[in-house]
């Protein structure tokens, strides 16, 4: 695969340009110490465009056109099998080199030369001359590479304008497999360069949306581990705030205890002064019920507390006149006094009891107990204030025994201190108390702990916000980039399909041409998924192409020969649509070939290239049509190579 | 006052108000207090004497007036008779021997009055009697007739 950016794009044009050969010079060069090869023909002027290199092995024919790629690419070693350049021959005192001289299309002379010195034979140098002008700068360099190679200096080196039977048959088997074929022409591309560019971003947004998700997963992570530590943040509060109602209980419990403990005593006391009140109030109902019934005997007696009172009320208003001192003494002899003073105030009929009463008839005065009231004022006085008392002191007792009796309720209604001391003991209480506050505060420093631990995640979660932007954003990256990838290996699908169909014809007219209806076989093409180029027979039937130009395939058709004209053909194809314009090397590549196929492959590669070197293991080709130069190779008994020049 | 008659109040049995009724101390706590002071022989049986509370009950209504310097006095009581309870107005006065009627007519002489004025009178004392015992308390009943009595204590006794 190349990685050269700076290849520029190839143009696909038939009949491209063209350049020739016109000198070859080698000096130092492996078995070649010094020697001139022109490819002039008689008039020295016009350039051969069929030429051929002749000679036994051994002889300096590939040394030589191994110099021509040296010349062009330098040091080839890693690809080729050829020896190593840069050895450095005994006597060899100037320096090394290898200079071409090209006839371009429009006449003028480019000329290239590698050297190597011998102060550093890791390096070569190239110079580049038009004209015996020296323009070995990069744009002019460029330009010429470009139109001729198709291609940049740099890259050219791939370029199988040098054919050998293994490039051929390397070039057969990429050709005939679509796939294959994609990969080297395609690799040739922009297309593939800016697929490859996108697949790069693809990979790299790929990555990155890896990474996020990894962050976010920790973040996931992260979410479950806050959940985590909530919750047991949440069960400590729990257990704690358990504690707390305990606690809460126990003090209330305790404060009842105490409370009991001293409302009890003053029960006791209160207890006591109320059995004193209720003395006090059981001796004031007595002292009641005694000065009442004192009351009742005294007023229940006739005439003493009603007419006391109607007497006080006439005293009060003035209203009465009797001689109040003489009713003390003796009512019986005031009668006739009161007779003869007050009788027109009385009834008749009192005035005939008090008569009565005076004559000594009667013994009771009825009429006027007045005048009898004075007799028990006094002691009504004592009975009334009595009765009085009682009543105050009565009244008071009551008030301080409902006082009392209400204190005592209130009280009574405190918890029963004995039922609370016997379901546990006030020391028990206090422990459980002191172990609950010691277990609280243990949770207190834990949740402290967690709480810090916790915050410290939560400032991790606030950055995975980011990252799940940053997702998002590169998850549109990567949905834009597959699809640019879609449309771009859509793109080349197309591309590589018609390509592809362009190859076979090129192919196709290739061998058409080599073959010159010899054979009746075609090439042809199966288009589709599993594109790929076949041979058929006359009767359209497919040919098993093999390696092996002997060999026979297993359907009993003989590729004799097919083989290499199939690569040959493909070859040239290639190279055709590289639209190369640089002289045509065949290196032993058409020995599979008779005369006439021969002649016509020369021609149909001279024609399309400006300039074909046909390079044969034998002494001389004379028979071969079209040839026009022959350089023969030759070696001495000394070992010196020699080169003859013949044009034909 | 030489001219003055005298005269007595006529018979005859009346009702007694609703209040003076025993089931009234029930649901009335100054009748209550004043029947268990001054009227009830036994608690428990809440027994009264009819003839005893309304006799009192005119002394009240006297007193009440007595006080207030009430120069004009009723014959028309509020028509609350109408209880099966009844009395005698003969036995309230004891047949003058108590000194009611006679205070009645020294303390508010009327020349037109008869028998059936007065009885009307006392009754009306009675009524008094009972409104002004709703505004008293056990105590103060017992200073308005300690005033009464201390007023007739022989001055030789008092020194």
């Amino acid at each position: 695969m190349e990685t050269d950016n700076t290849r520029p794009r190839r143009a696909i044009l038939k009949g491209g340009r063209k350049m020739k050969m016109a000198k070859l010079e080698i000096k130092n060069y492996e078995c070649w110490l010094n020697e001139t090869l022109d490819f002039t023909l008689a008039d020295k002027k016009t350039i051969a465009t069929r030429g051929g290199f002749f000679g036994l092995a051994g002889t300096g024919k590939s040394t030589a056109t191994r110099a021509i790629r040296w010349c062009l690419h330098g040091d080839l070693n890693e690809d080729y099998e050829d020896k190593k350049p840069n050895i450095w021959k005994n006597g060899w005192e100037e320096n090394q080199f290898v200079r071409i001289t090209y006839l371009t299309d429009d006449g003028k002379f480019l000329t290239i030369t590698r050297t190597r010195r011998k102060e550093n034979l890791n390096v070569t140098e190239r110079e580049m001359k038009i004209n015996g002008e020296d323009k070995d700068d990069p744009g002019v360099v460029n330009y010429f590479w470009k139109r001729y190679f198709g291609i940049a200096p740099k890259s050219s080196r791939d370029v199988d304008w040098y054919i050998k039977p293994k490039q051929m048959t390397d070039t057969y088997r990429k050709i005939t497999d679509k796939s294959k074929m994609q990969s080297k022409l395609l690799s040739l591309t922009e297309i593939s360069d800016l697929l490859s560019r996108i697949q790069n971003v693809d990979e790299q947004i790929a990555e990155k949306i890896i990474q996020l998700n990894e962050n976010l997963e920790g973040g996931t992570q992260l979410n479950k581990d806050i959940e985590e530590v909530q919750g047991e943040i949440d069960e400590i509060k729990t257990k704690k705030t358990a504690n707390d109602i305990r606690i809460t209980e126990i003090n209330k419990l305790l404060e009842i205890l105490e409370e009991d403990a001293s409302a009890r005593i003053a029960r006791i006391e209160l207890d006591k002064e109320k059995d004193e009140i209720m003395q006090k109030y059981t001796d004031a109902q007595l002292a009641f019920a005694e000065a009442r019934s004192e009351f009742k005997t005294t007023t229940k007696k006739p005439s003493t507390l009603i007419p006391t009172i109607i007497s006080g009320i006439l005293e009060d208003s003035g209203l009465s006149t009797l001689p109040k001192e003489s009713f003390v003494k003796a009512k019986k002899y005031r009668l006739d006094v009161i007779l003869q003073q007050f009788g027109d105030e009385f009834s008749e009929q009192s005035k005939k009891n008090m008569s009565d009463i005076i004559d000594g008839s009667e013994s009771e005065f009825k009429g006027v107990s007045l005048y009898t009231a004075s007799d028990y004022a006094e002691s009504m006085i004592d009975v009334v204030q009595d009765l009085k008392n009682a009543i105050i002191r009565k009244k008071e007792a009551k008030v301080a025994l409902n006082e009392i009796e209400a204190k005592i309720i209130g009280m009574s209604k405190k918890g029963n201190l004995q039922d609370i001391l016997d379901q546990t003991s006030l020391i028990d209480l206090i422990d459980e108390r002191d172990n609950l506050n010691e277990d609280n505060d243990t949770y207190d420093l834990t949740i402290d702990q967690k709480e810090g631990l916790k915050n410290e995640m939560l400032t991790k979660q606030s950055s995975n916000t980011s990252d799940t932007k940053e997702l998002d954003e590169q998850i549109i990256m990567q949905n834009v980039s597959n699809n640019l990838i879609k449309d771009l290996r859509s793109a080349k699908d197309k591309f590589t399909e018609r390509m592809f169909a362009r190859m076979v014809k090129d192919v196709k007219s290739a061998w058409n041409i080599i073959d010159g209806g010899d054979t009746g076989y075609k090439i042809d093409y199966v288009p589709g998924d599993n594109a790929r180029m076949i041979l058929v027979d006359s009767d359209d039937e497919e040919i098993s192409v093999e390696l092996d130009s002997s060999e026979e395939d297993g359907s009993g058709k003989s590729s004799t020969g097919m083989f290499g004209m199939a690569c040959l053909s493909m070859a040239m194809a290639k190279l055709t649509y590289l639209d190369l314009g640089l002289p045509i090397l065949l290196d032993d590549a058409t020995t599979f070939l008779d005369v006439n196929k021969e002649a016509r492959a020369l021609k149909l590669i001279s024609e399309k290239f400006g300039q074909v070197i046909y390079v044969a293991n034998r002494l001389s080709d004379k028979d071969v049509e079209g040839l026009q130069v022959e350089f023969r190779f030759s070696r001495e008994k000394d070992k010196k190579r020699k080169i003859e020049k013949v044009i034909l | 006052m030489s001219d003055y008659k005298f005269v007595t109040p006529s018979g005859g049995t009346f009702s007694l108000p609703v209040d003076v009724d025993k089931k009234s101390t029930q649901y009335n706590p100054v009748l209550a207090s004043f029947f268990e002071t001054f009227m009830k022989k036994d608690k428990a049986k809440a027994k009264m004497d009819n003839t005893d509370v309304s006799t009192f009950l005119t002394i009240l209504g006297i007193i009440k007036h007595s006080k207030d310097g009430c120069k004009k006095i009723s014959s028309k009581s509020p028509a609350l008779r109408e209880k099966s309870s009844t009395t005698d107005v003969g036995q309230i006065t004891d047949d003058g021997s108590y000194g009611i009627a006679y205070l009645i007519q020294k303390k508010w002489p009327d020349e037109k009055r008869d028998s059936k004025q007065l009885r009307e009178e006392i009754i009306w004392f009675m009524y008094e009697g009972l409104s002004h015992l709703k505004t008293l308390t056990d105590e103060e009943l017992l200073d308005d007739i300690l005033f009464y009595v201390r007023k007739i204590v022989p001055k030789e006794k008092e020194l």
